[in-house]
């Protein structure tokens, strides 16, 4: 998933100077406590900490406030999606899901119009 | 839960996923068998929560492997290595199962496990009564995949 991302990432005409890549979501706290991110993109279903619990961490964080993440996940349920944007998360993406509404949903949290 | 019910889920779930981030677009049902002497690829993975069960694909290397070059947006099948085709094939079951289970569910909240490579026969079937599982075979048109679902009781 992480590759697919990235290429859709590459190709969306977004301005991304880099993209970093954490194997779960003890890597991903980890590289936001080293790098400046703009956004996160996280999968729920992680090795060692779920998305669920890295949200939750980057809430208690005070991180969501500055950089927004965007949860993907395979679970479409109303129940999830709430439980997540409650936990701080600023897009819900659900797979399977067109590479354009990747882009799109990454250019709405970041507040960019028309990146392309 | 019928058996009816859970197969047109996984075969709706199936095609959504394949068309949309495989690009392919398969081509109808077919028979879940594959000659013998071809070399298959199996993954498994559980679920827990309100419902509890099992997922396993089943398709032939060869298969899986046109399915990774699509995924991962390839032309040059030399890019795709025995890795990436696992992973991918994962990420694949990964995504059936969880989509198939949002369709079934309604607001039921469900974990999925991670994906694994399984030896052929895959899993052992969970306790759950006859008309839970669901096979879905779909002809690829180069090859077929095949998905079982099995929900038993909650976790």
């Amino acid at each position: 998933m992480r590759s697919m991302i990235r290429r859709v990432i590459s190709l969306s005409g977004l301005d991304v100077s880099e993209c970093l890549e954490a194997g779960d979501g003890v890597e991903a706290l980890e590289m936001v406590a080293r790098e400046w991110v703009d956004v996160i993109l996280a999968d729920i279903n992680m090795p060692r900490m779920n998305g669920e619990e890295l949200v939750r961490r980057l809430s208690e964080m005070g991180i969501t406030t500055s950089v927004p993440v965007i949860v993907v996940s395979t679970d479409g349920t109303s129940l999830r999606r709430a439980r997540l944007m409650k936990l701080g998360a600023k897009g819900y993406l659900v797979k399977p899901f067109a590479p354009e509404m990747l882009r799109d949903e990454v250019e709405r949290v970041l507040g960019v119009a028309n990146a392309n | 839960m019928q058996t009816e019910m859970i197969s047109d889920a996984l075969g709706d779930a199936a095609q959504s996923v394949l068309e949309t981030m495989f690009f392919v677009s398969p081509e109808g049902t077919a028979e879940p068998a594959y000659p013998q002497d071809v070399p298959l690829l199996g993954v498994g993975l559980r679920f827990s929560g309100e419902w509890s069960g099992t997922f396993e694909l089943q398709t032939s290397i060869t298969s899986a492997r046109t399915l990774a070059e699509g995924f991962v947006g390839t032309l040059d099948p030399s890019e795709v290595e025995g890795d990436t085709t696992t992973e991918v094939i994962c990420e694949l079951a990964n995504m059936v199962c969880g989509s198939t289970l949002t369709r079934l569910a309604g607001d039921k909240i469900f974990d999925l496990g991670s994906p694994h490579l399984v030896s052929l026969p895959p899993l052992p079937r969970v306790e759950a009564p006859p008309d839970s599982t669901a096979t879905r075979a779909l002809d690829l048109g180069f090859g077929v995949i095949a998905f079982t679902l099995t929900i038993g009781a909650p976790e």
